[in-house]
């Protein structure tokens, strides 16, 4: 299967200040990735980089086999880009700008267009500064898929709607672009979505890759256990591989496991104790974990 | 049947559906023969990503609880076997998941064990034809 999606080594810096920092990241064909960060993380940053919109200083981005730096116009042909911050022209009406974009495509889809300005109810004979922010990312969605793109690349696609538009904008990606074996890039800070729709998720914070996994490996092997022993463990136990780190109160331990679930438990379950429990860690639990942990090292 | 998928939960989307369709098969509420929705419609109605889908349906049919007929649709086995043995484990893992709680609660084992038979009587005197 090959990438829809390659960065390698990607470096970009403001005023000194690293934004992207050594970021190197696949995203498999026909999946849906999430790029999670907290504000600031470096998300549209690198996208930006993705799109050719901004220059690295260094490392290489490489999308749908095409390299940014040579290829960026074949790149625009087939990918679709929802912007965080709306960024239609303002003065034209949303009749204007569907036309507008429609002439740098071949492969418009008119029929696509005009299901979702119906299902959205679109003014169309409104300007575009005179629509609700719900509006506005309504028509950049439809405006991003109307190309019938192979990569859609969605920043904060969600972020700022209400729970109901949120819901839509998922399913409408999953019908049009999902179903149909293309790919997704979409950046957030909204966990909840990801969780629902993505294959593949990576965490960055201060510009750099803290986790790259498989959402469902991810929930497989991040777990917290819960143990009461009836006397000291053998601190053997405690330093197996697997276990990040642990919190003690007398004999009750709060062990952090990011892999080998199931050798340690075996091997916990040896010691004499009271209770022994798994407790499962959501992706929200997990993304304050890494992130959490990763302000301790500077 | 009805799909539920707790999406605040650790546990992967993938397999909150295996166990549900294992779960409404058991219970008869799937039979055989019966009909799944396709992964697309699964995917939609949930709101859930379509390969998610495939994988739960993927992991069913090697167990062999459903058969998937290209073109046609994945339906419930003709003889689904849910076996004694993972069944038993299921009730295990919950039994030790209570055994714990209770012991974190400070309930003696003594009123655990009473209230687990009391609860026992209860169920199947309700005419219960299933013990």
């Amino acid at each position: 299967m090959s990438n829809a999606v390659e960065l390698k080594g990607l470096n970009k810096a403001f005023d000194g200040i690293k934004a992207v920092n050594n970021l190197s990241l696949e995203v498999e064909e026909g999946s849906i990735f999430g790029f999670l960060g907290p504000n600031g993380a470096g998300k549209t940053t690198t996208i930006k980089i993705m799109l050719g919109l901004i220059k690295q200083d260094s490392g290489t981005a490489n999308l749908l086999g095409y390299d940014t730096g040579q290829d960026i116009l074949k790149i625009k042909k087939k990918v679709g880009y929802v912007a965080e911050i709306d960024h239609l022209y303002g003065y034209m009406k949303v009749r204007e700008i569907l036309e507008f974009n429609q002439g740098f495509y071949n492969n418009w889809d008119s029929s696509l267009v005009e299901k979702y300005n119906k299902f959205f109810k679109l003014p169309l004979d409104k300007k575009i500064k005179e629509l609700s922010r719900g509006m506005k990312k309504q028509l950049s969605l439809i405006l991003a898929m109307a190309s019938n793109p192979e990569l859609l690349i969605l920043d904060e696609p969600t972020s700022g709607l209400d729970p109901i538009n949120r819901q839509e904008i998922l399913r409408i990606i999953l019908e049009e672009i999902s179903v149909k074996g293309r790919t997704v890039f979409f950046s957030t800070h909204l966990l909840g979505d990801v969780e629902r729709i993505a294959d593949s998720v990576a965490i960055i914070n201060r510009g750099r890759l803290l986790e790259q996994s498989l959402l469902d490996d991810l929930k497989s092997e991040i777990k917290k256990i819960r143990v009461v022993f009836q006397k000291e463990p053998d601190p053997d136990v405690l330093s197996l591989p697997g276990i990040d780190n642990y919190t003690q109160d007398r004999n009750a331990y709060i062990i952090s496991v990011s892999k080998n679930l199931n050798q340690i438990l075996k091997k916990l379950e040896q010691e004499p104790h009271f209770s022994l429990d798994v407790i499962e860690q959501n992706l929200e639990d997990i993304f304050i974990d890494k992130v959490g942990d990763d302000k301790d090292e500077i | 049947m009805q799909y539920y998928i707790d999406f605040k939960s650790g546990i992967p989307i993938y397999v909150q559906l295996i166990e549900q369709i294992k779960e409404g098969i058991a219970s008869g509420l799937l039979e055989p023969g019966d009909r799944l929705p396709t992964v697309r419609e699964l995917a939609l109605k949930l709101t859930v990503n379509p390969n998610t889908v495939a994988r739960s349906y993927k992991e069913l049919e090697r167990e062999g609880l459903i058969e998937t007929k290209r073109g046609v649709g994945s339906f419930v086995a003709q003889n689904p076997e849910i076996t004694r043995a993972a069944s038993e484990e299921e009730i295990d893992k919950m039994l030790d998941e209570l055994i714990n709680k209770a012991f974190q609660l400070g309930i003696p084992r003594d009123l655990l064990e009473k209230k687990v038979s009391s609860r026992l009587q209860e169920k199947y005197n309700r005419g219960g034809d299933r013990g």
